[in-house]
């Protein structure tokens, strides 16, 4: 049911997580309004609570903003919406040399693979 | 605001002691999950919240009262078996409820039903058991209940059963309601919980805050107790 | 909630008991027919027993259908599976034991009625328009109206008594039930030792009474007053056997009542 969660990390972080990734990938576009906790909940099947705790967390945030009675938006704020793109990126980033390293390969090794494999697949793509 | 609440509770069945001395308050607003292995005393505590055991010492309350006929009111109870009449059919059923219940929503119950497919003609004793278990539980969230005390409502039911019947607890209960889950399959309701109570042979060896548990100990809570299991030799 | 409770036992009863009234009337009327228009000979025969065999099962079904249902009504109801939705309702144990007797006397009066309607209606088939106007003129006449209005008290006390004696009798076997099912198996069978214990403290009871009657002479005084054989001291008897049905009633109810609700056992 719903989204699948792992087991070891709360799941309200987890929440947070996959709110930020369909904000910062535009599926839930700036300034869009979001469902009501309990439907968002149900559609992640969690407890509403754990909803409203996710959300409230992404207001501090300031990536949603909550209007008392329309319901909440993505926020249209770009500055926000760019640095939570760079943030999360970074986290991707940083995963993805951690992996590189792990395979004996120093930064500038792992960057020429880089331009070598984007260089081949723009090719593919033309 | 505390919704349920034990003092000092015990119920022994002869020499055999089902619940040892129980404290315990749950609020309203939360899911809870009451979960320990089989026997550990789940159905006892919620027949004695329900009044269909009396308590062998000690106190439990419902909203501050003893229970009783106000408490049903305000208590909708799955039960962990057949429980409605068999020879009634969905609408017989339907005018018992709301006769004898006056939280009873006909438009949620008649709405529900007619998405899950069956006939308002049709007798329950000739459904199918997983059929009968979802009408069971229609009627049980179709009470703007302030309690409500589900026993093993995912006791072997397909993955699928098991979907239908969350999303049908998690969509209808009232707000503001207290939802008490029992079961012995942690992984399947831990998403939906905010609070889990473990019951180990008639004691609560734990009652805290879901999240806060899954990040005390950076396990599941399924994965907590199956190794807190192992520890207690079961 | 009584009333909610007692149209809900009506429904569960009359789903049973109505197909086999509406039966019983028309097979009466059938009979009562078949005795006028058929031959005689032909009535004698085969045909004759069979509409008699029929006659006397369906009437032995409705007695036994109605004392089952009495007795499963409580026992599946409230103390199988839909006991855990029978105690839910908002509602006290004793109003959901008295409930039950009170639809249980409801039932066995219907039976009853549908009974003498039976008979009454064969021999309205038999003898035709005719014999009811016989019988009817028979009680319009002055001297039975007269001795009717005489023991009408005594009519009506035995009314009375006969639905005190039908609850008590259900009541009790209820506490047997309720005794039963304080083991967690072969209920039934305690149930039924309960029952026979009942009759035994019973038996022993009355024993110990008139004995102690006898040897006070508080017999002898009492058959005095009904020496008289008048109407008044027959009355008097009858409201004092009504006095001690009731009390049975009470004494049973108690007994029901405290094993339902501090001793509730569901399976």
């Amino acid at each position: 049911m719903g989204w699948n969660f792992n087991d070891n990390t709360p799941i309200y972080l987890q929440i947070i997580n996959g709110l930020q990734r369909e904000i910062a990938s535009g599926a839930y576009p700036p300034g869009s309004r979001l469902a009501s906790v309990r439907e968002l909940a149900l559609e992640a099947g969690v407890n509403p609570n754990t909803m409203q705790r996710a959300l409230a967390e992404l207001e501090r945030q300031g990536l949603v903003n909550s209007q008392r009675t329309a319901g909440r938006f993505v926020t249209e704020d770009t500055a926000a919406l760019s640095a939570l793109r760079r943030s999360m990126s970074d986290e991707i980033i940083a995963d993805f040399f951690r992996s590189m390293q792990s395979l004996g390969l120093s930064n500038e090794e792992i960057l020429s693979l880089v331009q070598d494999w984007v260089l081949e697949h723009s090719k593919e793509e033309h | 605001m505390s919704m349920l609440e034990c003092t000092a509770l015990s119920k022994n069945y002869g020499s055999v002691e089902a619940l040892r001395s129980i404290d315990l308050t749950l609020e309203s607003g939360r899911i809870v999950g009451l979960v320990g292995p089989n026997g550990s005393g789940k159905t006892t505590l919620i027949k004695l919240a329900q009044h269909l055991l009396t308590p062998t010492s000690g106190m439990i309350t419902i909203d501050g009262m003893i229970p009783g006929p106000q408490t049903k009111a305000i208590v909708s109870y799955l039960p962990d078996r057949d429980f409605l009449p068999q020879w009634m059919n969905l609408d017989e059923l339907m005018t018992f409820y709301h006769d004898f219940f006056p939280d009873f929503n006909p438009a949620k119950a008649a709405d529900m039903l007619d998405t899950l497919g069956v006939s308002g003609r049709q007798p329950l004793g000739k459904m199918s058991k997983g059929t009968r278990e979802k009408v069971q539980l229609i009627f049980t969230m179709s009470r703007e209940a302030k309690v409500y005390l589900l026993d093993e409502p995912i006791a072997g039911v397909d993955p699928a059963t098991r979907d239908y019947i969350l999303r049908t607890i998690l969509s209808n209960y009232s707000e503001n309601a207290l939802v008490l889950i029992s079961t012995h399959l942690i992984t399947d309701v831990e998403p939906i919980l905010d609070e889990v109570v473990f019951l180990q042979k008639g004691t609560i060896e734990l009652h805290e805050n879901a999240d806060a548990l899954r990040e005390r100990t950076g396990k599941s809570i399924d994965g907590y107790f199956r190794e807190v299991y192992r520890c207690w030799g079961n | 909630m009584l009333g909610k409770l007692i149209g809900y036992e009506t429904k569960a009863f009359g789903r049973i008991m109505v197909p086999l009234y509406i039966a019983m009337l028309a097979f009466a009327l059938f009979t009562g027919l078949s005795i006028r228009f058929v031959p005689e000979d032909i009535m004698q025969g085969l045909p004759g027993v069979l509409i008699g065999m029929l006659y006397g099962v369906l009437m032995m079904a409705i007695i036994i259908m109605t004392c089952v249902l009495s007795v499963t009504r409580f026992y599946k109801n409230l103390l199988g599976q839909e006991g855990y939705l029978m105690f839910s309702l908002p509602t006290d144990t004793a109003t959901l034991i008295v409930s039950k007797v009170i639809s249980v006397l409801i039932w066995t009066g219907f039976s009853t009625i549908v009974a003498f309607m039976a008979i009454a209606l064969s021999a309205l088939g038999a003898g035709g328009i005719e014999a009811f106007r016989e019988l009817l003129h028979f009680f319009r006449h002055p001297e039975i109206l007269q001795h009717l209005s005489q023991i009408s008290g005594v009519l009506i006390l035995t009314v009375l008594m006969i639905i005190a004696g039908t609850a008590a009798s259900i009541v009790r076997i209820y506490a047997g039930i309720a005794i039963g099912h304080q083991f967690n198996d072969h209920r039934i069978l305690f149930s039924i030792v309960a029952l026979i214990a009942f009759n035994i403290i019973g038996t022993i009871w009355s024993t110990l009474l008139s004995t102690f009657g006898f040897y006070t002479g508080v017999f002898e005084s009492l058959s005095r007053i009904f020496e008289a054989d008048t109407v008044q001291g027959i009355c008097i008897a009858q409201t004092g056997m009504i006095g001690v049905l009731l009390f049975q009633v009470a004494l049973f109810g108690i007994l029901t009542w405290v094993l339902l609700d501090r001793r509730l056992n569901l399976e």
